[in-house]
């Protein structure tokens, strides 16, 4: 009766076995275990599984099968309660079942503690969320985790915010750790950089070896050196979280913009962040050029000469390219495009002060606007803080724009 | 993520933003704020910030203590103006203390002095990046 009922229900032959004798169900009589599978099955289809989820849970931990449906009812409510919401319970408990197994009280607990270590509880329902298990470790192995990954080299903030974003940290082997730790020191990082990285993208611990080694692999495909794949890791991270299919796409993209396949290589060693950017940003950035009247091919040159200009927002580019405009200077940036990066705060301020003393610039002496502080400093013996608040752009803007239009 | 649109930071930046750093949507206010107080501490003003924020993202996802770190070793070293120098190069906040002293000590060993260093990174802030 017991086996027609949950083949029925959708187990195999093998499966109902691994049920049956199972600790805790191998003690029951056929006839009580019959009633337990039919009560337990119906108020887990009530409380949102499937029918498929049931099977697959009860097979990773048929102990469910021997809680009385008042005390599992009450766990999934409980759940509900610690803050978790009815579907994140759902799924938490479809990965890991054995959730039904441990007391509402002892995870309490654990989150308690694991608050005293520096999390918030909203924190810990998702990281919680994101990795099941995670109220299965008990709190001596998350602190001794913790003490760990402090030991390796992370400050406690950074172990804060690795663990929030990869969780499963706390459930890896530390062996593992330390070996992927050594396996990228032996692509060429300093522990420092690996520790950079991976705080900035733990989830690299989540990747085999062979994993990372095809990424880069990849990325040399598209055309870089292995050593700029390295140095592009060192920039972002996050190049690892990009499928090597939407960095290929990017590029081809850029390229459609008016850049050759090597333009956009260089771009993007200098600065990888880029294939980070949607297309649109991109392309808003280079209208933001053509509507300051410099042609597509310079606009290329430009981004080509300073690509950090493609992270400027639109208000600071057009701020900085309506002032050049105003002063009549946009040209310089099509031959030396890396003038573009100082602030607008120096550049007015300095261009002032030359007005005032009698030196104005003009296309022979614009160099002027950009030579070094400390160069400024010796021939003129003013501070930059004191010339920017003697010049200040917000202040003058609105009236500088006017005066300069008038003209 | 209702801090940022008070910054004045309109939905097509946010879009960008969060494509880049997608995290920004479970940051909280504090945290936001965190990062914003910071800004202010080196003197930068709501025009810096909002140019900051936008322009490099992956500042609000970095660890507090990593930055204050940095803006401490920059001014125990003789940075000044800061926020001119974030201001002229957001991605600076990314880099780590390791970073710019691995970068000064290079160039130290090429035989320049500290004050030509810094004037040069602070005169060409984007001189580490492009190296």
């Amino acid at each position: 009766m017991l086996r027609e009922y949950m083949l029925n229900l959708g187990y195999t032959n093998e499966g109902i076995e691994c049920i049956v004798n199972a600790y805790g169900t191998s003690n029951l009589k056929e006839e009580t275990l019959y009633n337990k599978v039919k009560e337990i099955y119906n108020l887990l289809l009530q409380l949102g599984y499937s029918g498929e989820s049931i099977v697959k849970m009860t097979l990773i931990y048929p102990a469910i099968y021997t809680i009385s449906s008042e005390g599992l009812k009450l766990k999934f409510d409980n759940f509900i309660k610690l803050g978790h919401n009815r579907d994140a319970v759902l799924c938490m408990t479809k990965v890991n079942p054995a959730m039904f197994g441990l007391g509402v009280d002892n995870i309490e607990r654990k989150i308690e503690n694991m608050q005293k270590m520096g999390y918030s509880k909203g924190q810990i329902l998702k990281m919680a969320e994101s990795y099941a298990r995670l109220y299965n470790l008990s709190v001596t192995h998350i602190e001794k985790r913790f003490a760990e990954l402090i030991d390796i080299g992370y400050s406690k903030e950074n172990v804060l915010k690795i663990t929030k974003l990869a969780p499963r940290l706390y459930g890896l082997d530390m062996d593992n750790i330390k070996s992927k730790i050594n396996f990228l020191v032996g692509l060429g990082f300093s522990l420092e950089q690996v520790l950079k990285i991976t705080v900035s993208h733990p989830r690299i611990y989540y990747l085999s070896s062979e994993n990372i080694e095809q990424k880069i692999k990849d990325l040399v495909s598209l055309g870089y050196s292995k050593s700029n794949v390295l140095k592009m890791i060192a920039k972002m991270p996050q190049i690892f979280s990009l499928s090597i299919e939407y960095i290929k796409e990017k590029i081809d993209k850029i390229e459609e913009l008016g850049y050759t396949r090597a333009n956009v290589l260089h771009m993007t060693i200098d600065d990888a962040n880029i294939l980070a950017l949607s297309i649109d940003k991109i392309k808003n950035n280079i209208d933001a050029l053509k509507f300051y009247g410099y042609s597509k091919e310079d606009a290329v040159k430009i981004t080509i000469g300073f690509p950090a200009i493609f992270h400027l927002t639109e208000e600071t580019l057009l701020e900085k390219l309506e002032f050049y405009s105003l002063i009549m200077l946009k040209h310089i940036f099509v031959t030396e495009p890396k003038k573009l990066m100082q602030g607008i705060d120096v550049t007015y301020a300095r261009y002032m002060y030359y007005k005032e003393i009698g030196k104005p610039i003009d296309n022979s002496n614009y160099r002027m606007l950009f030579i070094s502080q400390k160069r400024f400093l010796q021939l003129y013996g003013i501070e930059k803080e004191d010339l920017i608040s003697g010049f200040n752009y917000d202040d003058d803007r609105e009236e500088f724009i006017k005066r300069k239009k008038l003209i | 993520m209702d801090r940022l649109l008070e910054l004045g930071i309109n939905e097509f930046d946010l879009k960008n933003m969060l494509y880049v750093v997608p995290n920004i949507v479970d940051m909280s206010d504090k945290e936001i704020d965190d990062k914003i107080d910071i800004l202010k501490y080196v003197g930068c003003n709501d025009r810096h910030i909002k140019n900051i924020i936008i322009s490099n993202p992956g500042y609000l996802d970095r660890v507090n203590s990593d930055l204050l770190k940095l803006i401490n070793y920059l001014n125990t070293n003789g940075f000044s103006n800061l926020n001119l120098l974030f201001d002229s190069n957001p991605y600076f906040l990314n880099y780590d203390v390791f970073e710019v002293r691995n970068y000064i000590n290079k160039q130290v060993n090429l035989g320049k002095n500290m004050t030509d260093i810094i004037d040069e990174i602070e005169s060409n802030p984007y001189v580490m990046d492009y190296e």
